[in-house]
């Protein structure tokens, strides 16, 4: 796992708790307290960011709960991934290309306005 | 707690290989698996996944022991445990066969190096153990630092041991004993597997002892759930949540007109099969997706794995493979080229534990996993009875082959491709090329709970 330092520094400036795992070949990061935009319900979750383009997504992020939001996009896949022995929700949204990791986390968090 | 020793099949050879050599002085060899933890509060999983000699040099002269190690080699295993944040097992033999018991020696030995390693890791747990070829006891040091024994193991490969799990006890069992004393032949039930003894002296014990997961009910998984009923498995854990309908009706087997009409749970009817041929099965037949059902799921033997899904089957194989569980994966298309006749194709893939896994076997390239999460209107796929048939029999062969090694093929194929058109089953064109490499993907020592690095 080798993510460039600089951008885990500036991740870990907005969320203090970062962790690494791999599963079948791929990276992830898990963000301990992930604040997503209101109205969304509930409000903090744990975020799972995969950085690298995964199901035809450049990077998906994955959250804890299905949460009430005010966004447009669908869930995807709908009922859930299983990864790293856990259920993970992600709605279908696809960020730009070339991205920071902070970039594509807030890019990400965009799907939940309205 | 009732911990689990899981250790794949070559692992499981190289070790006895070592610990069966002859030391200049040394009664016995000693050794070191390291292993990753599946935690579980009644039944966690030491999940072994490389193994370490002891040097001849790092043996002592002790006559009071048959063999005894010193302190550079306990040591180096702690570092091992330290640098990798893994369990380290201390283990030796007494034999390669039957069911080991300990010593007085190995009791007062074992819980003292345990200790040692965990003083280098306290993070996971560590353990000791004597092997044999089938069987184990030993000790492990949870987390709370308690000692537990354990005798339970499972070994993962081409030919199987699995746990000791207890037999579903049946009333026609008794009933034939009773029988047997008082008139002194057989009922004519106990003729029931005669025709298959041919599978080995032992195969009808382990299909009663060993637990399959079928995930699916559909086409595909209600056939091979119809084979392994009648074959005699006895513990089936069936994960669907869906309902039937009247367009299941055309391949669902076992499944009828009345149970479209009253929309039945597939797993209803799934264990409605069972239980008309064995009564006493021990069924988990709640109708809930695989997700919802991992308790009993990473207690299973295989895993048959018989979804639609590509992104599906992707985690299914990582939990399968993050278990040490051998997982076989079967899937057809049908494919309608404009001008030609339609083709079906499908495989059977058998996804072994440190041995090559679906993207290996290119079942799962990223472009179908985009197109498939990309398409959001795609429709019912094209299924028919046959070839699902034809590939639901190839997949419990391959079980029943790793199970009791009956045809003693060391190596059946990984894949098997279908060709509809031509009603064959071939060895897949890839296996030269897949064969030849180790899997990146999923290395043994990527099993047990996610390891999470702080960044």
């Amino acid at each position: 796992m080798a993510f460039p330092a600089d951008q885990i520094e500036a991740l870990k400036k907005l969320y203090p708790e970062l962790a690494a795992a791999s599963e079948g070949g791929t990276d992830f990061i898990r963000i301990e307290k992930l604040v997503l935009p209101e109205p969304c319900q509930p409000k903090v979750v744990a975020g799972l960011l995969c950085p690298t383009e995964r199901e035809g997504y450049p990077s998906r992020l994955f959250i804890s709960e299905k949460v009430n939001h005010s966004g447009k996009a669908n869930w995807n896949p709908a009922n859930g991934s299983m990864i790293l022995g856990q259920q993970w929700w992600a709605l279908s949204w696809k960020t730009r290309a070339g991205q920071t990791l902070v970039q594509t986390v807030l890019d990400h968090l965009g799907a939940f306005r309205p | 707690m009732n911990p689990l020793l899981k250790i794949p099949r070559p692992l499981m050879l190289q070790a006895m290989q070592d610990l069966e050599r002859p030391h200049s002085f040394a009664g016995e060899r000693l050794g070191f698996f390291s292993f990753r933890q599946s935690l579980h509060r009644d039944r966690p999983f030491l999940l072994c996944y490389d193994y370490h000699s002891v040097p001849d040099e790092q043996y002592i002269r002790d006559r009071s022991c048959g063999g005894r190690i010193d302190g550079a080699a306990i040591q180096t295993a702690m570092g091992r445990a330290y640098r990798d944040g893994c369990g380290q097992l201390w283990v030796h033999t007494h034999g390669p066969d039957g069911h080991p018991s300990p010593s007085g020696t190995d009791l007062a030995e074992g819980p003292k190096v345990v200790r040692s390693l965990a003083n280098a890791q306290g993070k996971v747990m560590q353990g000791w153990a004597i092997i044999s070829k089938e069987g184990t006891w030993g000790q492990v040091r949870a987390l709370d630092g308690r000692l537990h024994d354990f005798q339970d193991i499972a070994v993962i490969g081409r030919l199987m041991i699995i746990p000791r799990r207890t037999a579903t006890p049946t009333a026609e069992g008794l009933i034939s004993r009773i029988w047997n004393l008082m008139l002194g032949h057989r009922l004519p039930s106990e003729d029931r597997y005669d025709r298959q003894s041919f599978l080995g002296a032992h195969s009808q014990r382990i299909f009663e002892r060993c637990k399959i997961a079928i995930v699916g009910l559909g086409g595909g998984g209600s056939h091979i759930n119809q084979q392994l009923a009648h074959i005699g498995l006895h513990n089936v854990v069936l994960c669907d949540a869906d309902r039937i309908d009247f367009s299941n009706l055309n391949r669902l087997v076992g499944a009828t007109y009345y149970d479209a009409v009253r929309k039945r749970f597939k797993t209803y009817i799934a264990s409605r099969l069972i239980r008309r041929l064995q009564p006493h099965a021990n069924i988990d037949d709640r109708p809930l997706t695989w997700e919802a059902k991992i308790d009993s799921l990473r207690e299973s033997d295989i895993v048959f794995g018989c979804i639609d899904s590509f992104i599906g089957r992707r985690d299914l194989e990582a939990f399968c493979r993050a278990h040490m569980i051998p997982f076989i994966d079967i899937g057809m298309m049908v494919h309608r080229p404009e001008g030609h006749p339609p083709e079906i194709y499908g495989q059977t893939i058998l996804s072994m534990p440190g041995e090559p896994c679906l993207r290996c076997m290119q079942l799962l390239p990223e472009e179908t996993l985009a197109k498939e999460a990309q398409d959001y209107n795609a429709g019912s796929q094209p299924q028919v009875v046959w070839p699902n048939g034809i590939l639901a029999s190839a997949a419990v062969g391959k079980a029943v082959e790793i199970l009791t090694g009956w045809s003693g093929a060391s190596v059946p194929a990984s894949r098997i491709d279908l060709r509809g058109s031509k009603l064959t089953m071939t060895d897949s064109k890839l296996l030269p090329m897949v064969n030849a490499i180790t899997c990146r993907h999923y290395p043994l020592g990527s099993s047990g709970d996610p390891l999470f690095s702080k960044l």
